[in-house]
């Protein structure tokens, strides 16, 4: 896997990392250990351990297993409890969310980052924290024809720079139409960017050997950095098409509306692809054969493109599924409604799939694979699509996704059974650091409390006979007395009352 | 005097191209005799080598083999003579004259005011093989009034008072208030849904004209009740049967309301819509009523389920009919709808007597026209082969024994093409 | 031409001959033995390794041996009840030429061929009341239903006239407008256009009723007739009240006019008003909620709100309650997905159960028939794969009036 070059302003996050291209969250208080206990530990990496216990330490995790084989140190904090369940941190494979309008009117645009769009405070990054999701991969939306840059980011942390844990990660192309353009048209600008990127660098290729130095100069003249590593050419890399001759030309000296694309073409960064109709995915697998991405690329599909299921499958490319789990649809001539379970579609024909938050009836990973094994789907196959395939296709697969040993220390603790739906996600820790608290999420209270209103009722009532109690408990005691005083109190008032009293 | 007559008519199936008007009756003859290859007399009954002898406008008889009467007009027609089509729920010549906005209740509105005899659309009907218009006033009102059979030629309206029109579809009810809710079955992206109209699925409700009472199912029904409790008039005519009726309904649930109330007050005559009647629940429903379906019209996108409706109700034994909604739609689609039912696997009888005699039944006219058995009006085709096949031509039509259409002769410049293109 | 023709003729032949083989498979076998691990009866504790025996449509046994082929599931809960299923033929279902149409029935205008009825029996609803769309301020009455079998009125129908439909709030006065610079163009220019407008009708009708006045004519003859029938408690009042305000109303004029049984239907904020559910002793019907628990309205500016544990505070109080699917299409909102989410909000799997089962069918009246799983009742299960309403769970069958609607025998996702 080749590093992507990170942008200048994520060097100085990257500063602090001890390994690789990831920034991690530098840890908080004390040397930053975490000890995780829990009735169950769901590790995605073998089978559930009971009686549980992880140490997490300088963000990653040192150990896991059963309480009684798992040495606790003295100096950690602990979290969790016996009726817990530890589960991985959800991992989001795609969404748009999180930012400041996420298209630009441009048709194509690979030079824009959304690092300059994404707003921490988004409400969607708190509920990422409320559905257990710890990595989230955020990319421009999907009404473009080539968007721009996305990158990886954690929920949580009050700037870009603190949420960053992989810069300028993804871009974003759209076999969909954009608005106003048919699918002939968007096929049209998809081919042209490219031929487009080609002609540009031949150009540059045969005006350097007119004119030698003519790149280096015109950089220079434009302000473009040409420090280190920017100075130097480098032959055309990548599967695909090649233009003879790069070599010659600084890599910083390449106009940053082109350079973005040569990074795909070369193979050398991830591509989501929309796909809104079946015919869309076929559509991107031939742009991305032609340019040479196939290998990187996601496809983010809604869910009719069940349909080209096949196609996806020989193409062996993983997906995204950004729509609803079961497509409904009503035949035309006949009237009758037709379900499709898309992710069991995805399973028969061998296609590998990640759930997203995206999906506009819940965001929460665990409900949404939890209904997919009610549909029918594998249990391994669902937990997987929100675990293990979105960290493969983030190329995470080594950091997030499980629990284990080396890892990052993402998880998150269930109240009870993550898949059943009278569960809640009661702690968050991200890089061993503590980040939810379902006890001190307010609205999350409001969710369940609601805001009462002062009591409202009209001096006349109709006296009734006292309700029937099934059984009685401290609530139910205390609403008696209450009510019984209340009742004395009226009583006293009003002496007559007959049901035709007007008010 | 015969000689001279006998020449003259001669001369006239010598003519080229003879168009004779609608409007002229009186003063010709309406005596003549036909043989033909095959004469129908009626669905299923084929005479060979048959003449066929007119008196007076009516047939007196059809023998295999008889020797003409050499004293009386004789037409020799290589091919197939049948009794002329008829063609149910038509606006010909009455365009815009049979809609009324006003109120839903218009029992007295007879449709026999309302057409133009002069009007090219009966010609357009002659020469499509009809002899025989059923038109129907107001099918956006909830009672829109009595609906009349016109011949298309000689503007003889042949039942004043043919059917009460009344209808139980949503087109028939009064606008909502809140037009905001107006609910679609399907809004999927892609190809749109198939009309309800069109045998597709039915949409929950429909805009509809005019804010009027009833605007609702149950307030029609309520509304009808009442009518048809009254003791003199229309309704008190259709309850009982001596007055046929013509319900229009479209949707299943519609269709099988409409049959529910011909039970309840014993009511005869048609149904007319149903593009879903081949629904078994639907024909069920049906069987246990007095009415026949006049279906269609039907439009290129018309589901196969519509097309299987004739033949479902022929194996129930239930009349069927076809309604033509003239000049939306060209009286020549009326043999189109014929041969469609046929593909669609309704047997030869079953769409010949939907042309004929039960469309001349479910009209209210069930005596006089449809057939060529002796004593009916003498209305009748001179057909190239079988009425059926589409590529059968129309040579003359009859109506009331007299000729009112010939074919032109082709030119005989076609001939050159072929030989110059062999 | 003639062999295309005659193909297609065989092939149209073979393929209707499908369908009516298919439309025919409907009616017949009504005797069975379901064997689950967990009987959920709704009428007591569960039964675990339980067996329910089924014959001519009823429930003949309940634990001991039956007769018919066995089906085997994981668990079984009495076909579910919605009182708010929302499918009716739209505007064609009520007469909006006046805003009072007590007497008419909404049995004169279901369209039982709609598609939306198979997507309630593949949700697991076997029992559904129909009412008139809420156009009207009092729409009609409602009819109480089977979502299967036959579509005719007969074979489904499980009690005629099973309540009066009103709706209180902005939906029955949209529709009206004020005569403001011209004449009036059509019966829509009239009272109410506002919420208080619209009180002020239905108190005028109970008003009226009471006094015997305008009983001359007889449209308004009729319609008191049933607002008799409503004060002497023989037919449930069954209001859509959704906002706290339309609340209080319904529950005020139930108390000015003495109506013994009111429904409040779609009632999203009846949470906050504690105090008026419990003295006035309405029950209620709860709206769907989506999974992650947040209600947005769209209808009215003002947005409403129910909190994740409305249906227990409800259960808390002792109040009647139903949950209600609407119908709902997607998978995660539908009625069974809403007895899951009101557990997540704290209420018991028992009151869940009860919530979508025998709750519903005594708020109308057939919990002598529907309701629950007890010898004599009508042969209305749902089989479940899991345990009834977690997302781990599918609904797998269901039978109605003992005959199999889907069959869990059969392989489909």
């Amino acid at each position: 896997m080749k590093h992507s070059h990170p942008s200048f302003l994520a060097r100085a996050a990257l500063s602090s990392a001890a390994l690789g291209s990831l920034a991690v969250l530098g840890s908080a208080g004390s040397d930053g250990k975490l000890v995780i206990e829990a009735g169950r530990i769901v590790t995605q990496a073998g089978p559930d351990i009971e009686d549980g216990r992880i140490v997490i330490a300088d963000g990653r995790i040192v150990a896991v297993g059963k309480a009684s084989e798992v040495e606790k140190p003295w100096d950690a904090v602990v979290l969790g409890g016996k009726t817990m369940v530890a589960f991985p941190g959800f991992v989001e494979a795609h969404t748009s969310q999180g930012m400041d309008r996420s298209n630009e009117t441009l048709d194509v645009a690979p030079f824009l980052d959304i690092r300059d769009s994404i707003d921490p405070v988004a409400y969607y990054f708190e509920d990422c924290l409320r559905y257990g999701i710890t990595t989230v991969n955020v990319q421009q939306g999907a009404n473009c024809i080539i968007g721009g840059r996305g990158m990886i980011v954690r929920p949580t942390g009050m700037t870009v720079e603190e949420m960053t844990v992989r810069p300028t990660f993804g871009i974003k192309l759209s076999a969909q139409p954009k608005a106003g353009k048919s699918r002939a048209t968007q096929m049209q600008s998809l081919r042209y960017a490219f031929d487009d990127l080609r002609s540009y660098l031949e150009d540059l290729v045969e005006k350097e050997r007119d004119e030698r130095g003519h790149a280096k100069r015109e950089a220079l003249f434009q302000g473009r950095d040409l420090e280190e590593e920017k100075a130097n050419g480098r032959a055309m890399g990548g599967t695909s098409w090649k233009v003879e001759g790069l070599e010659l030309i600084p890599r910083g000296a390449l106009d940053e509306k082109y350079a973005p694309l040569l990074d795909l073409v070369e193979g050398n960064q991830a591509v989501f692809f929309h796909c809104g109709d079946a015919l869309d995915v076929a559509h991107a697998l031939e742009v991305a054969r032609t340019n040479g991405f196939l290998a990187r690329t996601t496809l983010v599909i809604e869910e009719g493109c069940w349909k080209a299921a096949d196609l996806m499958a020989e193409a062996g490319v993983p997906v995204v599924l950004d729509g609803p789990l079961v497509e409904v649809r009503r035949d035309p001539v006949t009237g009758d409604e037709e379900e499709t379970f898309v992710p069991g579609v995805l399973q028969d024909k061998g296609v590998r799939f990640a759930l997203s938050s995206e999906n506009p009836n819940t965001r929460a990973p665990a409900f949404q694979a939890a209904l997919a094994i009610g549909r029918g789907l594998d249990r391994a196959v669902a937990l997987d699509a929100v675990t293990r395939v979105p960290a493969e296709i983030l190329g995470m697969g080594n950091d997030v996704g499980s629990l284990e040993v080396g890892k990052l220390g993402n998880v998150a603790l269930f109240s009870g059974d993550p898949l059943s739906v009278t569960s809640w996600v009661e702690h968050v820790v991200i890089e061993g650091r503590p980040v939810y608290d379902r006890s001190k999420d307010v609205r999350n209270k409001q969710l369940l409390e609601g805001i009462q209103q002062p009591n409202t009722a009209p001096p006349t009532q109709v006296t009734g006979e006292e309700p029937e109690h099934a059984e009685e408990d401290e609530h139910a005691k205390k609403d008696e007395a209450e009510k019984d005083e209340k009742k004395k109190e009226d009583e006293k008032e009003e002496k007559k009352d007959d049901g035709e009293t007007p008010r | 005097m015969t000689g001279a007559v006998g020449a003259s008519l001669a001369a006239a199936l010598l003519a080229v191209a003879s168009r004779p008007l609608p409007g002229r009756g009186a003063d010709e003859p309406r005596t003549v005799q036909v043989r033909a290859r095959e004469i129908w007399t009626a669905a299923g009954q084929r005479v060979s080598d048959a003449l066929l002898l007119v008196v007076d406008g009516r047939v007196r008889s059809v023998k295999a083999g008889a020797e003409a009467d050499p004293e009386l007009p004789l037409v020799v027609h290589d091919g197939v003579v049948t009794a002329g089509l008829i063609a149910c729920h038509t606006d010909s010549g009455a365009q815009g004259e049979l809609e009324d906005d006003s109120r839903s209740v218009m029992p007295t509105a007879l449709a026999a005011y309302a057409f133009d005899p002069e009007h090219p659309d009966f010609e357009r009907a002659l020469a499509a093989g009809i002899t025989a218009l059923a038109l129907t006033p107001g099918d956006e009102n909830l009672v829109g009034g009595l609906t009349c059979v016109v011949k298309t030629a000689g503007a003889r309206v042949l039942e004043r008072e043919a059917t009460l029109a009344i209808s139980f579809s949503s087109r028939a009810l009064g606008r909502s208030g809140s037009q905001g809710f107006f609910l679609l079955g399907a809004a999927e992206g892609g190809a749109g849904p198939t009309a309800a109209e069109e045998g597709g699925p039915e949409l929950t409700a429909r805009t509809q004209r005019g804010s009027r009472e009833p605007t609702s199912y149950s307030g029609a029904l309520l509304m009808l009740r009442k009518l048809f409790a009254e003791k003199e008039g229309p309704f008190a005519r259709a309850a009982g049967g001596e007055l046929p009726v013509t319900l229009e309904a479209l949707d299943r649930h519609e269709v099988l309301r409409a049959a529910r109330f011909a039970v309840e007050h014993d009511l005869v005559g048609a149904i007319r819509g149903a593009p879903l009647a081949s629904d078994p629940d639907v024909v069920a429903a049906l069987r246990e009523t007095h009415l026949g379906v006049i279906v269609g019209p039907w439009s290129a996108d018309q589901t196969v389920r519509s097309l299987e409706s004739v033949r479902a109700l022929a194996e129930a034994g239930i009349p069927v009919a076809f309604a033509l909604d003239a000049p939306l739609h060209h009286p020549e689609e009326l043999r189109l709808f014929a041969a469609r039912a046929l593909w669609a696997g309704a047997g030869h009888d079953a769409v010949f007597r939907a042309l004929t005699s039960d469309a001349a039944r479910l009209v209210g006219t069930p005596d006089h026209i449809g057939t060529l058995e002796p004593g009916r009006d003498a209305d009748f085709v001179l057909w190239s082969g079988d009425p059926l096949d589409l590529s059968s031509r129309i040579e003359a039509v009859y109506v009331d024994g007299v000729r009112r259409w010939t074919a032109p002769a082709r030119p005989a410049s076609n001939e050159r093409d072929e030989k110059h293109h062999r | 031409m003639r062999s295309i023709t005659a193909r297609l003729v065989v092939l149209l032949v073979v393929v209707t001959a499908a369908r009516t083989a298919a439309a025919q498979q409907r009616s017949e076998q009504d005797h069975w033995t379901v064997r689950a691990a967990m009987v959920y009866t709704a009428a007591g504790a569960p039964i675990e390794k339980g067996s329910v025996a089924i014959a001519d449509g009823k429930i003949a046994a309940v634990g001991g041996g039956g007769g018919g082929d066995v089906l085997e599931v994981a668990a079984v809960t009495p076909g579910l009840i919605d009182l708010s299923i929302e499918i009716d033929t739209g505007n064609c279902s009520v007469e909006q030429s006046s805003e009072v149409a007590a007497a008419l029935s909404v049995a004169d205008s279901l369209d039982l061929f709609s598609y939306e009825w198979d997507r309630a029996l593949r949700s697991g609803v076997t029992t559904a009341l129909a009412v008139p769309a809420d156009f009207d301020v009092v729409g009609g009455l409602g009819v109480v239903l089977k979502t299967g079998g036959p579509p005719t009125l007969e074979a489904r129908l499980v009690r005629g006239d099973a309540v009066l439909r009103g709706a209180i709030g902005t939906q029955p006065s949209s529709g009206n407008s004020m005569p403001r610079f011209s004449a009036p163009q059509s019966f829509y220019y009239r009272r109410p256009t506002t919420r208080m407008g619209v009180e002020w009708v239905f108190r005028k009708f109970f008003w009226d009723t009471l006094q015997g006045e305008g009983a001359d004519d007889e449209r308004t003859a009729d319609d008191q007739t049933v607002a008799r029938r409503v004060l002497k408690g023989d037919l449930p009042l069954s209001i859509r009240a959704r906002a706290t305000q339309d609340v209080r109303t319904a529950i005020y004029l139930k108390e000015e006019f003495g109506i013994p049984r009111v429904i409040l239907h779609d009632a999203v904020e009846a949470w906050r008003e504690p105090e008026l559910l419990v003295r006035s002793k309405v029950a209620v019907v709860l709206p769907p909620i989506p999974p992650d628990g947040r209600v947005e309205d769209g209808f009215v500016n003002d947005s409403y709100f129910v909190p994740l544990d409305a249906a227990k505070k409800l259960a808390d109080l002792h109040v009647p309650f139903a949950l209600s699917g609407q119908s709902n299409a997607t998978v995660g909102t539908r009625i069974a997905d809403q007895a899951g989410l009101a557990q997540r909000g704290g209420l018991s799997f028992e009151a869940a159960l009860a919530a979508v089962t025998i709750e519903p069918a005594r708020m109308v009246g057939v919990q002598d028939r529907v309701g629950s799983i007890e010898v004599g009742k009508d042969a209305d299960l749902v089989l479940w794969s899991g345990k009834p309403f977690e997302p781990t769970s599918r609904i797998v069958g269901v039978l109605l009036n003992g005959r199999l609607m889907i069959d869990p025998r059969a392989e489909t996702r």
